[in-house]
């Protein structure tokens, strides 16, 4: 009997700390980060400008689709080598007006393609213009956006100087949050996509492999394109990580352009992002089986199957489920092994000291004028609650002292019972902040449901809405939930603001 | 005797190379190491020459030239290795605040 709790015990342990793996995978990502100039591809760039074919998927966008188009022909390049494809996905509103009077502003250079029947998703749309733009020779690469995103006027011509180089398939730019005066969830957005993007793209360029091109902004060699078949992956919802993994099976290496910016116009409240992540997440699920052949199988053509990156990839699938582990071993560990299970939260409260030290001022400095606008956001990104908790970790007699003074003021004192009562607290806070952020989600449409989901989203961490979002499309591809393209809505605030 | 004079001028010169290379620019510099490197690198078909030097068609004289933006871009990239180092270090002042001041 005692063998059996010893073993029970030591499992609960090691489920501790295996929630502690995504912490130290990240801090190598961010690792990687610093020796990326080691592998930049800079050396193999010319200032080459090919004849380039923007394809541009739209769905009602007569908000932002205007402005797209003009700032595409602001673009620091030939106009004779760029040609503008708009794909009408059949809009009910003023989009084909829209699109037809940029055609006639620029003749020659923008052109309007109508799909009747609509409503079959982004690859779908993207899939027409393919059609179009590959039926003649003049496209040498193709640049495939979203209606909504703005580019700089140096971005396409910093992206296309790496397509010089043969073995480069793909590039993708660095997008960036576009709401200048956005609200805190813009803010949120804002930091996640220096992590996101000019964080973990860096890293993974140094592993050799991208995981996946933005959306918004992926430029592909022609050969590129016809080497993947000529068309874009349907069957996901994640089509561009599709067209990236499909690109590095292919033998083509995929560039992440961090110089090359662009700008989108991203969710203003939790319901929106909760519907365009649940899409990504979904897609990212549904790529993790469609390339089932491909993890932690290194092969000589790509590095998809590395173990580095298999561990970056899994450690971002399974971070909720991890994290429900090691609260649930916790609490468990609690009732059966007091004292165990307060030495295995240190470890990994320890693990989450580093990491949130570690990376939250790097973060701010990788790109320091979104830094500013956001470090806010930076500092509660796990949320509040979990950044008392960190604090904790880091100077507990401090934090005991201030709280003992608060408790003396307000006239009771801190027994053994209320420590034992917070450290339960704090076990299960590790996978009941998800819930938290869930609530967040669904007050926001009631009365006071903005403010109070702003609040919720505070304490809960940004972080941690992500890992709802995440544990909401485990659910949806475990119960085969039919795939719905929900378009992120778009009203054209960030237009006025870039 | 003449043997050192020799290899300091021989040495002089190599190092006067080398500042040469780094002011024709960060490419220039590479570049040469590359061609025809056994990754048996292809120029893609129909790309101009190398002497196309402005970072874009229609670019003032005043404007970055391409060899200027890939040495900022090459700069930013190894300013992130010192911005990681910093991170490290306060990550060890944390550390070290904990295990001797909170311990």
């Amino acid at each position: 009997m005692t063998q059996l709790l010893i073993g029970i015990k030591s499992l609960l342990v090691a489920f501790v700390l295996i929630g502690a793996v995504p912490l130290v995978v990240a801090n190598y990502q961010y690792l990687l980060v610093g020796l990326h100039f080691l592998r930049l591809h800079y050396r193999d760039c010319e200032p080459w400008l090919p004849r380039t074919a923007v394809l541009i998927p739209a769905w009602n966008e007569q908000a932002v689709i205007g402005a797209s188009v003009d700032r595409l022909m602001r673009l620091q390049y030939p106009r004779e080598s760029l040609r503008i494809f708009v794909v009408d996905d059949a809009s009910t509103d003023a989009t084909p007006q829209v699109i037809q009077a940029k055609a006639e502003q620029y003749p020659g250079n923008v052109f309007h393609l109508r799909r009747e029947r609509g409503g079959e998703g982004k690859a779908a749309t993207l899939n027409h213009g393919l059609g179009v733009i590959l039926a003649d020779d003049w496209m040498q690469a193709v640049l495939i956006m979203d209606a909504d995103v703005i580019y700089e006027p140096d971005s396409l011509r910093k992206m296309t100087r790496h397509l010089a180089d043969p073995r480069i398939g793909s590039v993708t730019a660095f997008i960036k949050e576009g709401s200048q005066r956005g609200n805190y969830m813009n803010r949120f957005i804002g930091y996640e996509y220096i992590t996101a993007q000019g964080a973990a793209r860096r890293s993974q360029e140094v592993l050799g492999v991208i995981a996946c091109l933005a959306g918004g902004a992926q430029l592909h060699s022609r050969e590129n394109i016809e080497a993947v078949g000529g068309r874009i992956d349907n069957s996901s919802l994640a089509e561009d990580t599709v067209t990236t993994f499909k690109t590095q099976r292919a033998g083509r290496m995929v560039i992440f352009e961090p110089h090359a910016t662009v700008w989108a116009e991203e969710p203003g409240s939790v319901v929106a992002l909760w519907k365009q992540r649940l899409r990504w997440a979904r897609g990212n699920v549904q790529v993790t089986k469609m390339f089932a052949d491909v993890w932690f199988r290194p092969n000589p053509t790509d590095r998809l199957g590395s173990i580095s990156f298999g561990l970056i990839w899994f450690c971002l699938l399974l971070l909720p489920a991890l994290m429900m582990l090691a609260s649930a071993s916790l609490v468990i560990l609690y009732f059966i092994g007091y004292q165990l299970a307060w030495t295995a939260f240190h470890v990994l409260w320890l693990a989450n000291v580093i990491t949130y030290v570690f990376i939250t001022p790097f973060t701010l400095l990788i790109d320091p004028a979104t830094g500013r606008r956001t470090w806010r956001q930076a500092l509660l990104f796990p949320g509040a609650v979990n950044v008392v908790i960190l604090l904790a970790a880091v100077l507990p007699g401090p934090l005991y002292w201030v709280a003992h003074q608060l408790c003396t003021a307000a006239g009771f004192s801190i027994t053994h019972g209320w420590v034992r009562g917070i450290q339960l607290f704090t076990y299960i806070w590790l996978s009941g902040c998800m819930a938290v952020a869930y609530l967040a989600k669904v007050v926001e449409p009631r009365p006071l449901g903005r403010f109070l989901s702003e609040v919720l989203v505070y304490l809960s961490g940004f972080g941690p809405l992500l890992c709802a979002v995440t544990t909401a499309a485990y659910v949806q591809e475990f119960r085969g939930a039919e795939q719905r393209w929900d378009k992120t809505e778009k009203t054209g605030k960030m237009v006025a603001a870039v | 005797m003449s043997g050192l004079a020799d290899r300091r001028r021989r040495r002089g010169r190599q190092r006067g190379r080398h500042r040469g290379r780094r002011r024709g620019g960060h490419r220039g510099g590479h570049r040469g190491s590359h061609r025809g490197s056994p990754r048996g690198r292809r120029r893609r078909p129909g790309r101009p020459a190398r002497s196309l030097r402005p970072a874009f068609g229609g670019a003032e004289p005043s404007a970055p030239s391409f060899e200027d933006e890939i040495r900022a871009a090459v700069s930013y990239e190894r300013g992130l290795a010192a911005k990681a180092f910093l991170s490290i270090a306060l990550v060890v002042v944390v550390l070290a605040l904990r295990v001797y001041f909170f311990g």
